[in-house]
């Protein structure tokens, strides 16, 4: 290794022009590369298993420190799954009388049932910068890139890359994703990305100046996304403010998903209306206007 | 027989870092336990060695984990290599000396990740993450490392005595 280390600046020189090459290839590609799903296929089953001891240990010691709060949550468990069932009669009542009408008005059913998957995060980023996880169920159970994931009744994000046995998702509290969005009251539209100045929020932006939008309102996913299906929960908005330079107005949204206590998610297999149109050219206008 | 074990070493964190670590975390801060290892590996092995363990660490984290590939590798392979200089110049077994050159390196990390993946975003304003991400993660790090530069210590110790190479630490 003598060379190694008489040349070390050189190759230094040289790998780092390797990672920029790297960098600037990754950006727009849209499926892992052969090397990637190698390290991912081979890592993600031993990640998966030190992961389920981890949490089973934890969730152990977990039942010993808070008995008693484990016995009032399953009482108060089992009044509301009582409430639910209640609910849930009703509602496929009320799903049947909607059907019957739709039937009447010649409608092909608009949301129709999301054709989910389950599946259990195995790893996070090891980063305090950005929210992606790693999930374990990939091409092996049919996902794709760019299905919709969900848990707890709201969005969490989208899958990025697939691999065979494991799925790389990034969370809509990040940055780097945009999710086109509507407001269920008033119908405004705008699109909902991560803020990092307030951890854990996110920014609808681009409302328009006469909206009448308001604290409390619920935010879901419009139809226009050739990414999100139309109707997923994302948040409630918390805070209006006004962005004078572009003459819009900026609503931060607290997310519907629970992202501190994540451990397992839907994945949802429905492809929006819109899907097909051709992918890349459509995300890449979307990234372009989205700056 | 060196590399095969700084190789080892990158995976075992990885998997490690993204799974049981994800529990320890502190009001959702996470110690970079890799940072750790790159710069303990640099500071007692030096230079070249401490490029080989950043890009091993970096290309795992890249692979699985980011958005685009290439940003960790660097950012740990130049840490490798600016940490990779104290090598001659300090003396190892010191506890305190490791601690303040890994906040250092945290520091350095925080400030250059910011520049290419943060800034380029439009958030322009380091200091409003000053308090919530950066200085909880220095100290969780800072904290964290001084039982890993032990352990870190003893393998390095162990490979330099059986190789009987060119550097003894007794």
């Amino acid at each position: 290794m003598n060379f190694f280390d008489n040349h070390k600046r050189i190759f230094f020189l040289i790998l780092s022009l390797i990672c920029l090459a790297l960098a600037g290839w990754s950006t727009h590609r849209f499926a892992p590369s052969f090397f990637e799903k190698t390290v991912g296929t081979v890592l993600t089953p031993i990640a998966g298993g030190i992961n389920k001891a981890g949490s089973f240990v934890s969730a152990r010691f977990k039942a010993i420190t808070n008995t008693n709060s484990i016995i009032d949550e399953n009482e108060s468990l089992k009044e509301e799954i009582e409430k639910l069932k209640l609910d849930n009669s009703r509602l496929a009542l009320l799903e049947q009388d909607n059907a019957d009408l739709m039937g009447l008005l010649n409608i092909q059913g608009k949301y129709s049932a999301f054709d989910t998957e389950g599946a259990r995060i195995i790893a996070k980023d090891p980063g305090n910068w950005y929210d992606v996880f790693i999930i374990d169920k990939g091409t092996n159970n049919g996902l794709t890139e760019n299905m919709a994931v969900v848990s707890g009744g709201g969005l969490v994000g989208r899958i990025k890359e697939c691999g065979f046995n494991y799925s790389k998702v990034v969370s809509i509290i990040d940055d780097a994703d945009a999710v086109s969005a509507t407001a269920m009251r008033t119908g405004d539209v705008g699109y909902v990305k991560g803020d990092y100045y307030n951890n854990g929020m996110c920014r609808m932006e681009l409302i328009d100046m006469s909206s009448k939008m308001a604290e409390g309102d619920e935010i879901i996913t419009s139809g226009f996304s050739s990414v999100y299906p139309e109707g997923i929960v994302i948040g409630r908005v918390t805070e209006i403010e006004n962005a004078d330079k572009t003459s819009t107005k900026t609503a931060l949204i607290a997310p519907a998903a629970d992202f501190k206590h994540l451990s397992s998610v839907l994945v949802v297999k429905n492809t929006p209306k819109n899907a097909e149109y051709n992918f890349d050219e459509t995300t890449e206008t979307t990234t372009e206007a989205e700056g | 027989m060196k590399y095969i074990v700084y190789t080892l070493l990158a995976i075992f964190n990885i998997i490690l870092q993204t799974t049981i670590f994800e529990s320890f975390a502190i009001i959702g801060i996470k110690p970079n336990t890799a940072l750790i290892i790159v710069v303990s590996v640099a500071f007692i092995q030096g230079e070249a060695d401490g490029i080989f363990m950043g890009l091993m660490a970096g290309f795992l984290q890249d692979t699985l984990f980011s958005v685009y590939l290439g940003c960790n590798m660097f950012i740990y392979a130049l840490i490798g290599m600016v940490c990779g200089y104290c090598f001659k110049a300090f003396f190892k077994e010191s506890f305190l000396l490791p601690l303040a050159i890994v906040a250092g390196a945290d520091i350095f990390y925080s400030l250059i990740y910011f520049t290419l993946n943060i800034l380029l975003m439009g958030y322009s304003n380091f200091l409003a993450f000053l308090l919530p991400k950066v200085l909880p993660e220095l100290v969780y790090t800072v904290l964290i490392s001084a039982f890993l530069y032990r352990i870190v210590y003893i393998i390095t110790e162990f490979l330099n005595n059986r190789k009987s190479s060119r550097r003894r630490l007794f």
